[in-house]
């Protein structure tokens, strides 16, 4: 009985699988790249940012110790690609096209933005006799 | 034979489900080596506090980073200083930055710093006296309040501070030590930047 079972519902459960997996199998296409500064040297730490445009599907990495970084599995289409760290002007490149199963080197260079001196907000004491913290923003 | 491919099925099946509830990634980065107590409270309070809205956190080391982990959003945290409850460092009455966030040009860079030693500077000076491991989960707990607050700012985008709950922009050490705090003052606020995170995260 279970194998009699069995036996019908493979030849359904194979297709099945198949027709669910393969568009995701089917997606996999890659984006690569380093992030540099305007010299060359390698900009570790920086949130590599992609959006595909049609859909707004979204997708973040960050940067290794020597720049790099890799995306994989992601759907072709048209992408803007960002990236932001701070000390560096955001980046921002647009119409990076991915086709099925291929993998796109996009290499990314970033210029040195610069920093002006934090905004500093009003502090306060308790009158507790306690000192108040404070969470604030840094503004550069 | 017919459970691999049942499974198989049904991961991809839910594949899309499983991205869509992805965690916000949150990479820390240290200056100097934490305590792993200190760490373990800081992570465990920032997850619980954030989870109460809705906020997911996957905790990542940037020296463990090799590029190729993605996340739908991520955040870098720089902790800096000694993240440790050892050298007793004395109150005072000035205010104390305890944590900041990036901003360009008007926007939010999620990126943040949170500043141990200010952040020592707000336990009593019992935690100092006590069993190292209590100092440690003591000063992890409120580092995880102020890394909490700051993935507020890092996650909605949001200059803002609320007019209550962990979202101000003063928080007495009463509020950072003691008892319980959350975001309730800024609760509304957080939900519409969950519904916006779910929503761009639609497979397409």
């Amino acid at each position: 009985m279970k194998h009699a079972l069995s036996r019908c519902l493979f030849p359904v459960a194979v297709p099945l699988c198949l027709c669910f997996a393969l568009p995701i199998l089917g997606q996999d296409s890659r984006m690569t790249g380093r992030v540099t500064d305007a010299a060359g040297t390698a900009v570790a730490t920086a949130i590599v940012m992609t959006t595909q445009v049609d859909s707004g599907w979204k997708r973040q990495v960050l940067s290794n110790a020597q720049g790099y970084y890799q995306l994989a599995a992601l759907p072709a289409g048209t992408y803007r690609i960002e990236a932001v760290k701070p000390g560096f002007k955001p980046l921002s490149r647009t119409g990076v096209s991915l086709s099925p199963g291929a993998t796109a080197t996009v290499d990314l260079r970033m210029e040195t933005a610069e920093l002006s001196e934090p905004t500093s907000l009003e502090a306060r004491k308790a009158g507790s006799g306690f000192p108040l913290t404070y969470l604030k923003l840094f503004l550069p | 034979m017919l459970r691999i491919p049942v499974l198989v099925g049904l991961l991809t099946l839910f594949a899309p489900a499983l991205i869509a509830a992805s965690p916000v990634g949150v990479y820390l980065d240290f200056d100097e080596s934490p305590s792993k107590p200190a760490m373990e409270a800081m992570r465990k309070e920032a997850s619980r506090l954030l989870g109460r809205v809705g906020i997911r956190i996957a905790w990542r080391l940037v020296s463990e980073n090799q590029g190729n982990e993605p996340f739908e959003r991520l955040v870098v945290v720089k902790l800096t200083g000694e993240c440790a409850c050892r050298g007793f460092l004395p109150r005072t009455r000035e205010t104390l930055v305890l944590g900041t966030t990036a901003v360009d040009s008007g926007r939010v860079l999620p990126f943040s710093q949170v500043r141990c030693d200010a952040v020592r500077r707000v336990l009593p000076e019992i935690e100092y006296a006590s069993d190292r491991r209590v100092g440690d989960a003591a000063l992890g707990r409120v580092l995880g309040r102020v890394v909490a607050h700051e993935l507020y700012h890092a996650v909605l985008g949001t200059v803002h501070h609320a007019a209550s709950g962990l979202a101000k922009g003063f928080q007495t050490t009463v509020d950072l030590t003691s008892g319980d705090i959350s975001f309730d003052g800024a609760a509304w606020e957080l939900q519409p930047a969950v519904a916006k995170q779910s929503h761009s995260t639609v497979v397409p």
